[in-house]
């Protein structure tokens, strides 16, 4: 029988409950724990954070925007958010199709100028997955629409999950074995008392990851540079060097877990293609960790590495949000072969784990 | 017993088998590590970054007349902790393209939770450029009123046979520019933006 329980509201109840020569209470703490725990694992997280890509499309024109997820399995659907700018002169209307080409929702834009209309389709993911993988949407503009548009941002959110499943689908406790006078045992399914308590937050410290740190598609390509731009490569702030694939290096936050802990690996995948031969995409970090990718194929394909990224500071959490050193941390993207790459699709996250 | 919050403690769940004794420092672990994922967890919403020059085509550019909406981004998230004021940090890397200009650079946050009219939380900075190609890199945080914190509370529960629904609330991040003299027209190209939550 499948046991169900609510998404919690917000449930810490504060801190320094437990103290020395103090019982450690059923209700009191142990249950409290376990609503903290749920409601970690079920508030949903970023799997594609916003960003613009400012591509304008025509009546016909199709875009197929690509990223690369890390999901966690706990909240299997999807929220996507597109949105769009009507460019004139007329009213403009489309669908938004999922990775297989089934439609998931129509869209229109009416008012020509409008800053921005926001459109939210929900996606169902009936097996749910931790596996990273990446995934497909598109943008199409019907031919009979009288206006262009421009593709201001698509963003993809996990669902907060109203319910969770047993410890076996989800890996949460079963609060209900915390209640006060409740014997405290061992249960082999992980899923009551202290035990399951206890496995579930360490589960929770690897699983409430920042699971999008940086997601950013290119759908008609960026091309790199011809030549290897060196260990101190040009300044992208600066003249923008040929290899730079963005304009200014990439804000990467991660988490920070453990004391003197200051750096933690951040994975980046990258979706690209060269023409012949082979090149490298470099990610170089402000902490000086440098990860060069090979590109090898002339279809675009995903290559993921990691790179070493500096972790927040909670010391600082009331200076500046938490910046290590006064400062986010920073990655540099370049790319460059003899014949110049073409990058797609640059996404980051916080994994492993 | 101290509280030091910031860290995740290390404790063993082989410690809370059948047979072991429940000991009052392995439970504080767990309250400590606990307390630190629901402070430390608030993402990463909106991150964006220009494309190289030469290739402007990709940039977010350009805004030649006072007080224009140069960037308008609605995005889903979750106020984090209802039980006090969320705190967002923005950053905005961005360049004037004129010889001598002062600007401001204003961002408004707003909550559009779909039942009530949209909480607006201002910052401005105000950049001073000196040649055409500046850099300005700014930190804001964003302390939202508290009588919205309750907000995501009022998600909208949609159920039906086959799924349940959670209707989020959506924030929408405005930057405007405003210059200092109306007869000169400023432009002001935006080549990053970042929001991420904390607490």
């Amino acid at each position: 029988m499948t046991k169900v329980r609510r998404l919690p509201p917000f449930p810490f109840g504060g801190t320094n409950a437990v103290r020395a020569a103090t019982r450690v209470r059923g209700p009191g703490q142990w249950r409290a724990w376990a609503a903290d725990v749920n409601w970690l694992m079920a508030c949903g997280f970023p799997l594609v954070v916003a960003g613009p890509s400012f591509l304008v499309m025509d009546p016909g024109d199709s875009r197929t925007f690509a990223y690369y997820l890390w999901p966690r399995e706990q909240c299997p659907n999807r929220v996507w958010i597109l949105s769009l700018i009507n460019a004139g002169p007329g009213i403009a209307f489309g669908t938004f199709e999922a990775p297989d080409g089934t439609e998931i929702g129509t869209w229109s834009a009416p008012v020509i100028g409008a800053r921005t209309q926001t459109f939210k389709f929900t996606t169902d993911q009936f097996t749910p997955t931790s596996t990273p993988g990446s995934t497909t949407c598109k943008v199409k503009l019907d031919a009979d629409s009288l206006g262009s548009v421009y593709v201001e941002g698509i963003s993809c959110h996990e669902l907060p999950r109203y319910d969770l499943l047993s410890f076996s689908a989800s890996q949460v406790p079963d609060e209900s074995s915390l209640n006060a006078k409740r014997l405290i045992f061992q249960d082999p399914d992980d899923e009551l008392s202290l035990n399951a308590v206890a496995k579930a937050a360490q589960h929770a410290i690897a699983e409430s990851r920042r699971s999008c740190l940086f997601s950013q598609c290119f759908p008609d390509g960026i091309v790199g540079g011809t030549s290897d731009p060196g260990g101190e490569e040009t300044d992208p702030l600066e003249d923008g060097g040929a290899s730079n694939v963005f304009d200014a290096d990439i804000p990467i936050q991660p988490r920070l877990l453990y004391r003197n802990q200051t750096s933690k690996a951040v994975a980046f995948a990258v979706l690209a293609s060269i023409p012949s031969g082979s090149g490298t995409v470099r990610l170089r970090s402000d902490i000086l960790d440098t990860t060069d990718i090979a590109i090898t194929g002339s279809t675009a394909a995903w290559y993921t590495d990691t790179v070493l990224c500096k972790t927040e500071d909670p010391s600082r959490r009331l200076i500046d949000g938490g910046l290590r050193g006064g400062d986010l941390g920073l990655v540099r993207v370049t790319a460059w072969g003899a014949a110049a790459p073409t990058i797609y699709s640059v996404c980051a996250a916080e994994y492993p784990k | 017993m101290s509280y030091t919050l910031g860290y995740v403690a290390r404790f063993d769940p082989a410690n809370f088998e059948e047979g072991q004794p429940v000991r009052t420092s392995d439970a504080y672990r767990i309250e400590q590590s606990l307390a630190h994922l629901i402070n430390q967890s608030p993402q990463t919403y909106l991150n964006w970054a220009a494309k190289p020059d030469g290739d402007l085509s990709g940039s977010l550019i350009t805004a030649v007349f006072n007080g224009s909406v140069l960037f308008s981004r609605s995005f889903p998230t979750r106020w984090w902790r209802p039980d006090r004021p969320s705190n967002f940090l923005l950053r905005v890397r961005a360049r004037t393209s004129t010889v001598v200009a002062t600007v401001t650079l204003g961002a408004k946050l707003l909550l559009d939770n779909g039942t009530s009219t949209p909480a607006i939380i201002d910052s401005t900075q105000t950049v001073a450029s000196a040649s055409s190609s500046i850099v300005i890199s700014s930190f804001t945080s964003f302390a939202p009123r508290p009588d919205l914190a309750p907000a995501w509370r009022d998600f909208t529960v949609v159920e039906d046979s086959a799924r349940h629904k959670v209707q989020m609330p959506m924030f929408r991040l405005d930057l405007s520019l405003t210059a200092d003299d109306d007869e000169v027209e400023e432009s002001m190209e935006i080549t990053g933006v970042f929001l991420q939550g904390f607490t």
